[in-house]
C-alpha cells in the first residue's frame, strides 16, 4: 500500500481517504449512525490498541498532539478498527444494501472460472479472527473460494469481511442467486477423445448432482405436503 | 514479448519440415510470406512490390507461429520444453484457494484460430480458468490446442490427476518420469527397461515390486494410468501399503507428495458458524463439482 499519512490532507474526511486508498476498493462506507452507536463496538476495545484514539481518528475528532511513532501506531489501529467494524456493519441491512450496490457494479471482480462466465464475486474471510488469513473471493455460481487476482489485496485481512457475509447477502436477496440448473463443466480431451479418469470422475460427479436434485425435489414435496396439512 | 510467456520456442527443424505444416496454408493468409518471416528469410524484392504492408504479414506470421506451436507442443520435444516451463510455474498457479497454488497448464477450448482465448487448466480441480493478466488473456487458445494439457498429464504421470490423491492399486502401473527424474531413475532402477520409443518405461507387475519401485522415487502408487485397468475392490486393502515416493528435488514430485498426504477439501458454506442447509434457496448446489470419491471403488468403472 502506498502513502498512509493522512496528516497532509486535513481537509478530507478520514473515511473518505481510507476508502480511496489503493487496495481498499472492497470496503464500503460505514454510516455515522452505526459508528456513533457504542453498542456496535462491543468487544473491539480489547482487540485494538489505542482504541479510543483510533475511534476519534475515524470520526475525525482526533486533535491530540503526539509524536510520529505514536501517530503511526494510532493510524494503524484506526485502519484495523475500521476493518473490524466493517465486518459487523456489512451484516446489517444498510451494510448489505451498500455491498449489494458494489456487487452489482462489479467492484469485487469476476470469477476466474471459465464456465462461470464472468460471474461477479464477493469478498469473504476464511476466519472471523483477525490476522489469520487474507481476504478471498467467493463465487456464488460455482460456490467456491478463490484468491483475489491482484497482490494488493493480499494485505487485506479476511476478518474485515467475515465468513458469513456472502451467504447472508444471498439469503437476504435470493433473487440474485445465479441459475445453476444446467451447469457446464470441463472435461479434458486428447484429439477429441475424453481422458478416461477425467470422464469417469465427471460421471461420478454428475451422479452426485442428480442425487442432490432428487433430494431437493423430495424437500419440495415435503414442503407442499406440510402446507396442505395446515 | 509481454503476454507471450506461455509459449515454448519451436525448434527450427520442426518448422522447416513441411510435413509438420500440412494444412496450415489454408488457415493462414499470406502463408508463404509469413513462413519466410518466421524463419527470417529475405523476401524476394520482386515479390515485395505487390505484397501488402508488413503489419498484415506480421499478423499472419503470429498466427502461423501459434498454430505451428500448437503442433509442436504435442511432440516429445515440445512436451519436454513445456515440462520445464511447468516446473518453473511459468503458467501461474490455480486461483482456487483450496488447490493451494497448484501449477496450471495452458489449454485452448478450440483448435481453430480466433475462436477463443487461452485458458489455464488445473490438474488438481480439473477445471479451466481465465488468465489473470490482461496480455495473457488476449492470446489465442488455438496456439496451445485442446489436446496438449491432456497429453502432458498422460506423459508425465507423476503429476497427480483428478484421482491422483486416491490410492490406486498398482498392479500394472506404467510411469513416464519427467526429464529430471529420468536421469535419477536410470541410475537407480534395476528393472529391465523396455525401449518404448525413447522413453524408459518400467512395468511393475505386482504390488510388492510397486513398493520397491516407489521407494526409488517412482510415483507408481498414485499413477492415474493404473486406474484404467484396475478397479477391483479386492485391491483396496493392499494399495494402502504402497509407500508414497521418497523425497526428490523435482518440483512436480513435491506436488504429488503434497497431494497424496493431504485430504481432498471442498469449501463449505457457513453462516455464523452454522452450515448452510441444502434446503435453503441459497444453500449449496454445486458441491458435486468439487467433490471426489473417498475410495476409488466408489466410482463406477464405466
Amino acid at each position: 500500500m502506498d502513502d498512509f499519512s493522512s496528516d497532509s490532507d486535513c481537509t478530507k474526511y478520514w473515511i473518505d481517504w481510507f476508502l480511496g486508498a489503493q487496495g481498499n476498493e472492497f470496503f464500503c462506507e460505514i454510516d455515522d449512525e452505526f459508528l456513533n452507536d457504542r453498542f456496535n463496538m462491543t468487544g473491539l476495545n480489547s482487540e485494538v490498541q489505542y482504541y479510543q484514539y483510533a475511534m476519534d481518528l475515524i470520526m475525525d475528532t482526533f486533535e491530540r498532539e503526539c509524536d510520529d511513532p505514536t501517530r503511526e501506531q494510532i493510524e494503524r489501529s484506526a485502519r484495523h478498527l475500521y476493518g473490524l467494524i466493517h465486518a459487523r456493519y456489512i451484516l446489517t441491512q444498510r451494510g448489505l444494501q451498500k455491498m449489494l450496490d458494489k456487487y452489482k457494479k462489479g467492484d469485487f471482480g469476476v470469477c476466474p472460472r471459465v464456465h462461470c462466465q464472468r460471474q461477479p464475486v464477493l469478498p469473504i474471510g476464511l476466519s472471523d479472527v483477525p490476522h489469520s488469513a487474507p481476504v478471498k473471493m467467493f463465487c456464488m455460481k460455482c460456490e467456491d473460494v478463490y484468491n483475489p487476482p491482484s497482490v494488493r489485496f493480499a494485505s487485506i485481512d479476511g476478518a474485515y469481511f467475515g465468513t458469513s457475509f456472502p451467504f447472508l447477502l444471498f439469503q437476504a436477496y435470493p433473487h440474485l442467486i445465479p441459475n445453476k440448473t444446467s451447469p457446464e463443466r470441463f472435461v479434458p480431451a486428447i484429439f477429441g477423445f475424453k481422458i478416461h479418469e477425467h470422464a469417469r470422475l465427471a460421471r461420478w460427479q454428475e451422479s452426485k448432482r442428480l442425487e442432490l436434485n432428487k433430494r431437493l425435489e423430495q424437500y419440495e414435496e415435503e414442503e407442499r405436503r406440510r402446507k396442505r396439512a395446515q | 514479448m509481454k503476454g507471450h510467456e506461455y509459449f515454448a520456442e519451436v525448434t527450427e527443424d520442426f518448422i522447416e519440415d513441411d510435413f509438420n505444416l500440412t494444412g496450415l496454408s489454408s488457415l493462414v493468409p499470406y502463408y508463404k510470406e509469413a513462413l519466410d518471416m518466421i524463419l527470417d528469410f529475405e523476401t524476394d524484392p520482386d515479390d515485395a512490390a505487390h505484397l501488402p504492408n508488413i503489419p498484415i504479414i506480421e499478423n499472419s506470421a503470429d498466427q502461423l507461429y501459434g498454430l505451428i506451436h500448437a503442433r509442436f507442443l504435442l511432440t516429445r520435444q515440445g512436451l519436454a520444453v513445456m515440462a520445464e516451463k511447468y516446473d518453473l510455474a511459468h503458467f501461474g498457479s490455480c486461483p482456487r484457494y483450496l488447490c493451494h497454488s497448484t501449477p496450471l497448464l495452458p489449454i485452448g477450448t478450440s483448435d481453430l484460430p480466433s475462436r477463443d482465448t487461452v485458458k489455464l487448466y488445473c490438474p488438481n480441480c480439473t477445471d479451466i480458468y481465465s488468465p489473470a493478466g490482461k496480455e495473457e488473456s488476449e492470446v489465442d487458445g488455438a496456439y496451445f490446442g485442446t489436446s496438449f494439457a491432456g497429453l502432458f498429464l498422460k506423459t508425465y504421470t507423476d503429476i497427480p490427476g483428478p484421482l491422483g490423491g486416491l490410492r490406486i492399486p498398482a498392479s500394472t502401473a506404467v510411469s513416464h518420469p519427467t526429464p529430471k527424474q529420468k536421469q535419477s531413475q536410470s541410475q537407480q532402477s534395476s528393472h529391465p527397461q523396455s525401449g518404448n520409443g525413447t522413453d524408459p518405461t518400467s512395468t511393475a507387475t505386482s504390488t510388492s515390486t510397486a513398493t520397491t519401485t516407489s521407494s526409488q522415487q517412482q510415483p507408481t502408487s498414485t499413477s492415474p494410468t493404473a486406474s484404467a485397468s484396475s478397479t477391483t475392490s479386492s485391491a483396496s486393502t493392499t494399495d494402502r501399503t504402497t509407500a508414497t515416493p521418497s523425497s526428490s528435488e523435482d518440483a512436480a514430485v513435491s506436488t504429488l507428495l503434497h497431494d497424496s498426504d493431504s485430504k481432498w477439501e471442498v469449501f463449505q458454506m457457513h453462516l455464523f458458524g452454522f452450515k448452510v442447509s441444502e434446503r435453503a434457496r441459497s444453500g449449496p448446489r454445486m458441491r458435486w463439482l468439487r467433490e471426489r470419491p473417498r475410495v476409488l471403488s466408489d466410482i463406477n468403472p464405466f
